[in-house]
């Protein structure tokens, strides 16, 4: 157990911590101390020393006690609390001890009441002393810290909410109420305000801005709600009122409905429209509605239905003593005067008399918190008009069968019906007319109405809210709907709160056997009141007892975990990680990646609760260390996954919770740096590798210094390390000697590359094959990705025919490919390819279709110029040289933002030839003039042969167009030279049929032919079927007239 | 473009009864037309664009500012903003409420590098405005006879529906293209319902180039609009969802387009992007002859 005072651990069965020497409590009961979101009000006399000085001293003392008896009383009446008497001063708190979901209006109203006492007051004392007192008001709304404990006889709640309404009400002027904004947005449309210049307060940099109570409007739904939106869904709810209305004029009998739901699930509106459907000739209606607390009478509900069923009625034919009973008591304050069972039979002959007309339906809204006078009269009155055309509609919260479980049983025409949510179209169409204006975004407009989960009071309260400027939909609740779930959760019994409590720690969803352990033992009964409660719900359920719950909403996880004071959370979440640690009884390298990400996460929420409460001690250090390792441990093997957003996510925090001085450090930090370059984040990703790199080399981690050089060599040749083959060969020996297989395979992959820029695909087969072995071995995806991919490319361009190219494709695809999203993707963009040499166009295009959506799913930033790239190579092999022109424009623009220069020039050289084939040499000529020296100087310098092959045949078909016939020959003859330096069939079938093309505009048909033959033997030696063909078309189109 | 018509597939016949807000579950083979036989001699790609690149088009973006020197926006050649209280329109600072207006004109310098790009501030920072201030700031718009107007919002509210009709038309025959965001739900609502502009959705490819017309309006044409990068807030980039983002693509070509033919009206400019969307073919012959 821990010491909830200081969050030590404490042996258990111990009475007292050994840290603190604070009381320690038994298990079951729950912290003494809550964040509670509640409404201050502050008010004090105005001139009360003036007053002291006229006053004698045994006056001034019963008047000061007549002031704060009336302001208490004000304060009582409306559920808030006096929580002290400062000087002249009250001040009171609205949501200490018990929450109510409308503190904030009933702290207004309060304070309205407070100056409207004090003004019957002050006719008093200018009669009798000839003063009159005044009092300024202050009202604000925000988190406390309250001590909660019913023993205390204070709640002790502090917090910078208090401090804020004191200042606005010692900037009040005489009888004025200033609130807090936060005050303004949870009390709703209802407060009339007047926003006055924001307030300087000390200690607050910021302004606190402040509005001046006007009016306090009538709670009606009218108000608060936004009626003012069409009313969408519910089409079956309607239909069944319909039908039990119908029933009740048919068969002449009472019946009653209960429409239950959860607060701003809809049941009002829906009445409301289902009445306004009503033909008045139909039946005739009366509506009322039951308040939380008030100054009304029980039967207010029934009497505000019954006025307005009489409303438009003519009276002459009715019993004029039951009229006269009802005048005199329901009808007149909502009460059962002179008697309830006389109240009952002047009702239920009133309404027989209306009913012989036409049907009464008599509405009763929010009757959970209908007295139970009023629920038993209900009873009754249906007893009384069992035979009359008369439906009773209860519109309830389930608290209703909570609280009278027996409402509506024992009796037979009852129908109840329950509103879940609005469906996610239906949630859009309501959202979609909750503002005047708004942009189609998709994201923070999802994330809305996700977080709503389809209620329509959420929805409303969220648009209004919804500010955030990263454009997400999760900022904090609106103050509205957090008090109304607050409240849900403050009515639960002490051993049910902990329950959820404990679970809201745990996570959205979380299994019995979990619960139980973290719980010490859980308690089948409160599990299944909170069920019953709808705060949780069964999941997965095969039959028997639930193993796996999850909380109904995210809103109300969200509010229970805010409800429970930092220390405690603190001390929660490190408890939890411990309990996952023993229970996933693995050694952590063999953690799943969630399962580590879990607990991890756990323990770093538990440092940072108590860096925040400045709690740090050894053992948050200790915490701290762990923490970070875990959540590195955990980043690291998310980056094997080839998750990249979450192996970024993960780093970052490990990263954060450690200095670079320490040694665990540099290797997190030059994982993260990997993960960075991978998401495009370059400048990032290079400063982080580079800082990661000196502090490995400080702390002589030879390891993380050949990995920090080998990348800044793959992605910065300028830093200094020479290329990437070359930081490979320097780390090889470190990565053997080490051991390590990701050195290995990383090592493998960048001299496998660099045999494939000098064209000698054959030798970077054999490389790659061991890589491929080597980031198996280290269960590293990327890695593994990495070097199929780049066999991919060697199989494509390398001597390997065509066929069986695709076949060996397929194999390593059947053999790495499943569930690994990377692989698909490294590896279908060249299959595509090959099967578009061999004009297999379909499959080409369902290996892309496959491999697109997934580069872009995994958020590798290059997947926006090489899709389109190797989506444009086949379009062009397929004939489509207009889709394949957009598409390489495309790859160029995404290359151009990207800033890289490698996938342009390529993008360039494939634009530039289908430019060519068109004949429009001037465009391609701009496109490929500057990538290199090509007609100037020695090339090979900058260019690998095939791109130097690429660059030359390019140039020439340029020149023979331009007419420039000895340059385009002696440049043809160059490609051709450049292309035999490789071992690529496609690169010198590609060079002789340039050769060919810039032979036959040159006139020389001969040579042109048999440089069309020569290309059509390469092509036939890859089996580039496609390219077998333009050869022969060339090479027929060349050949003698016949 | 497409030569080739591509036969209907079965299952595309009973997606395509569905069509008309949205192509969830659709793609462009699901949607083939066949262009009427006055389009026989199709408008390609290459005639209606070339290498255009929007130089010298006037390209307005009403919606929440736009970011200064975005790395992905570049240059402004105006900023102006509604005045809430006399919804007035003045000049303004650059600078964005959300992000939404910086990413839809990140999209279209992306698309049309060399245009001339102009914002007008109408949402706040909560990626919605009111509908009296949209109405100022598109009428200025209108006003200031911008060749392009990239409208990536709409309203439902009745209220408002008569005074947009009669700016869009307005626009429609001033040679302003109105180019408009369908909402992302099916939701009626406006300016992008009226025929006078161009509305857009998103499809699901993708593939930034790739414009489909729907067969089935009210939305007209869909562009890429999922998962795209888009520029944001403080200089970044983020990718993000939505018709929003599908609209500022149309517009670009729609801007490419006027540059290279700037006698164009707006019914003209509407017929080349449905000539030039891939899911349209020339209708063959025989067809044309029956």
């Amino acid at each position: 157990m821990f010491c909830s005072d200081c969050a030590m651990p404490a042996p258990d069965g111990a009475k007292f911590c050994s840290s603190c020497g604070a009381a320690l409590a038994a298990a079951s009961v729950p912290p003494a101390e809550e964040r509670r979101l509640v409404t201050v009000v502050f008010c004090d006399l105005v001139g009360s020393t003036v007053l002291a000085g006229h006053l004698d001293p045994e006056v001034l003392r019963s008047v000061t006690l007549r002031y704060f008896d009336l302001m208490r009383d004000s304060v009582q009446a409306h559920g808030g609390t006096v929580e002290k008497f400062i000087g002249d001063a009250v001040m009171a708190v609205f949501g200490i001890p018990q929450l109510h979901e409308d503190d904030a209006r009933r702290a207004l109203a309060a304070a309205l009441d407070m100056t409207g006492a004090l003004a019957k007051y002050n006719l008093e004392l200018q009669i009798s002393l000839g003063i009159e007192l005044n009092v300024r008001i202050g009202v604000n709304t925000g988190e406390v810290i309250a001590a909660t404990d019913p023993s205390a006889n204070q709640a002790l709640v502090s917090g910078d909410v208090v401090n804020v309404a004191a200042r606005l009400e010692q900037n009040a002027e005489a009888g004025q109420i200033l609130i807090g904004a936060a005050t303004v947005e949870a009390a709703g449309r209802a407060a009339v305000t007047r926003a006055i210049p924001p307030l300087r307060v000390k200690g607050k940099d910021q302004p606190v801005p402040a509005f001046q109570l006007l009016e306090l409007l009538a709670d009606d739904p009218e108000v608060l709600r936004r009626f003012d939106v069409p009313f969408v869904g519910r089409d079956f709810e309607l239909a069944e009122l319909d039908l039990m209305l119908e029933r009740t004029q048919r068969l002449r009998r009472c019946h009653l409905v209960n429409v239950y739901g959860d607060a701003g699930i809809g049941k009002t509106r829906l009445v409301r429209t289902w009445q306004t459907s009503l033909n008045r000739q139909v039946a005739r209606l009366g509506t009322g509605r039951c308040r939380p607390y008030g100054d009304a009478g029980t039967l207010t509900a029934l009497a505000e239905a019954t006025d307005r069923l009489l409303a438009d009625t003519r009276t002459a034919t009715m019993s004029v003593d039951a009229l006269d009973l009802l005048r005199a008591g329901l009808l007149k304050d909502g009460t059962p005067s002179p008697s309830l069972p006389e109240t009952v039979a002047a009702l239920s002959t009133v309404v027989t008399a209306l009913a012989q007309e036409q049907a009464v339906v008599l509405v009763l809204d929010d009757c959970q918190w209908a007295s139970k006078v009023l629920l038993d009269l209900l009873d009754e009155l249906a007893e009384y008009l069992d035979r009359e055309p008369v439906l009773l509609v209860c519109l309830a919260r389930p608290e209703l069968v909570e609280s009278r479980p027996s409402w509506g049983s024992g009796r037979l025409n009852v129908n109840s019906m329950v509103l879940q949510g609005l469906s996610v179209e239906e949630s859009a169409l309501l959202a979609a007319d909750l503002v005047e204006v708004s942009a189609h975004a998709g994201g923070s407009f999802d994330q809305v109405l996700e977080r709503a989960e389809g209620n329509p009071l959420h929805l409303e309260q969220l648009f209004t809210s919804l500010s955030d400027v990263t454009g997400t939909g999760t900022g904090p609740l609106p103050p509205t709907v957090f008090a109304l779930l607050a409240s849900r959760i403050d009515s639960l019994d002490p051993a049910e709160r902990l329950l959820l409590d404990l679970a809201a720690i745990m996570g959205r969803e979380f299994s019995t056997a979990g619960l139980a352990s973290f719980a010490g033992e859980l308690d089948s009964g409160s599990l299944r009141g909170l069920t019953r409660r709808r705060l949780i719900e069964p999941v997965r359920n095969h039959g028997g007892a639930p193993s796996q719950y999850r909380f109904s909403s995210g809103l109300i996880q969200e509010v229970a975990y805010k409800g429970m004071a930092k220390r405690v959370r603190a001390e929660r979440h490190q408890r939890f990680a411990e309990f996952l640690r023993s229970s996933q009884g693995n050694p952590p390298a063999q953690l799943s990646v969630a399962d580590a990400a879990e607990s991890a996460g756990h323990l770093e929420r538990a440092y940072q609760y108590r860096a925040e409460l400045s709690l740090l001690d050894g053992d948050a250090e200790q915490l701290r260390v762990v923490a970070a390792a875990q959540l590195g441990a955990a980043g690291v093997a998310a980056l094997g996954r080839a998750d990249l957003c979450w192996a970024e996510d993960l780093l970052t925090r490990a990263v954060a919770l450690l200095g670079p001085d320490e040694h665990a450090w540099a290797p997190l930090a030059q994982r993260l740096a990997e993960v960075l370059l991978a998401l495009g984040r370059r400048d990032d990703g290079l400063r982080m590798l580079t800082d990661a790199l000196q502090a490995a080399a400080g702390a002589g981690d030879g390891i993380t210094v050949a990995h920090a050089r080998l990348q800044l060599a793959v992605h910065d040749p300028a830093a200094g390390y020479g290329t990437a083959a070359d930081a490979a060969r320097t780390g090889l020996p470190i990565f053997e000697q080490a051991d390590d297989p990701l050195g290995l395979a990383r090592a493998g992959v960048r001299i496998a590359q660099e045999l494939q820029f000098h064209g000698r695909h054959g030798e970077a087969d054999a490389v790659l094959v061991h890589a491929v072995d080597q980031a198996v071995r280290a269960d590293a995806e990327p890695e593994r990705a990495l070097a199929l991919g780049a066999l991919g490319i060697s199989l494509w361009r390398g001597p390997i025919p065509a066929d069986e190219a695709i076949q060996r494709c397929q194999r390593l695809l059947a053999e790495h490919g499943p569930h690994r999203s990377m692989v698909q993707v490294t590896l279908n963009c060249p299959l595509a390819v090959l099967l578009a040499l061999q004009g297999r166009i379909e499959e080409a295009e369902q290996c892309l279709q496959l491999a697109g959506p997934l580069a872009c799913s995994l958020g590798y930033a290059e997947a926006d110029v090489f899709m389109p790239l190797f989506t444009a190579t086949v379009a062009a092999l397929a004939g489509h040289a207009d889709r394949a022109e957009q598409l390489l424009r495309a790859a160029l623009q995404a290359s151009n933002q990207l800033g890289r220069s490698g996938l342009d020039a390529a993008a360039s050289r494939d634009l530039a030839r289908i430019l060519l084939d068109r004949g429009l040499w001037d465009e391609a000529h701009q496109l490929t003039d500057g990538l290199a020296p090509a007609d100037q100087g020695d090339p090979t310098q900058h260019l690998a042969p095939s791109e130097a092959a690429d660059q030359f045949g390019i140039r020439s078909r340029i020149e023979a167009l331009r007419g420039n016939t000895r340059l385009a020959a002696v440049l043809a003859e160059q490609a051709g030279v450049e292309a035999g330096r490789t071992d690529s069939p496609i690169s010198r079938g590609v060079a002789a049929l340039d050769s060919a093309r810039v032979l036959a505009l040159l006139g020389d048909s001969a040579a042109a032919r048999d440089a069309a033959l020569a290309a059509r033997r390469w092509f036939e030696q890859k089996r580039h079927l496609v390219g077998v063909g333009q050869a022969t078309e060339l090479a027929q189109e060349s050949g003698p007239r016949r | 473009m497409t030569s080739t018509t591509v036969p209907l597939r079965r299952a595309g016949a009973q997606k395509l009864t569905e069509l008309s807000w949205g192509l969830r579950g659709c793609g462009p083979q699901d949607i083939p037309v066949q262009a009427a036989g006055v389009f026989r001699t199709a408008v390609t790609p290459e005639l209606a664009l070339g290498s255009s690149t929007g130089h010298g088009v006037r390209v307005c973006v009403v919606d929440s500012g736009i970011e200064a020197d975005h790395p992905a926006v570049g240059a402004l050649s105006g900023c102006y903003r509604v005045d809430g209280e006399d919804l007035a329109v003045v000049e303004t600072d650059p600078g964005d409420s959300c992000g939404h207006g910086t990413a839809c004109a990140s999209i279209i310098r992306q698309a049309a590098p060399d245009c001339e790009l102009y914002s007008v501030q109408v949402l706040g920072s909560s990626f919605s405005g009111t509908g009296n201030v949209l109405l100022a700031g598109l009428r200025w718009a209108v006003q200031q006879r911008f060749d392009v107007i990239n409208m990536s919002l709409s309203t439902t509210r009745p209220e408002f529906v008569q005074a947009l009709h009669e700016m869009a038309d307005d626009a429609f025959f001033a040679r302003s293209v109105i180019v408009a965001a369908a909402h992302n739900s099916r939701v009626e609502s406006f300016p992008w319902r009226f025929s006078s502009v161009i509305s857009v959705g998103s499809h699901q490819q993708e593939d930034p180039a790739l414009i489909l017309y729907n067969p089935r309006p009210p939305v007209e044409f869909f562009a890429q609009g999922q998962n795209v990068r888009v520029g944001w807030l403080n200089g970044s980039t983020i990718r993000t969802t939505g018709n929003s983002f599908a609209t500022p693509r149309i517009t670009g070509l729609c801007t490419r387009i006027l540059a290279k033919h700037p006698q164009l009206t707006v019914f003209e400019l509407k017929s080349v992007l449905y000539q030039i969307a891939a899911n349209v073919g020339a209708a063959s012959a025989t067809e044309n002859e029956v």
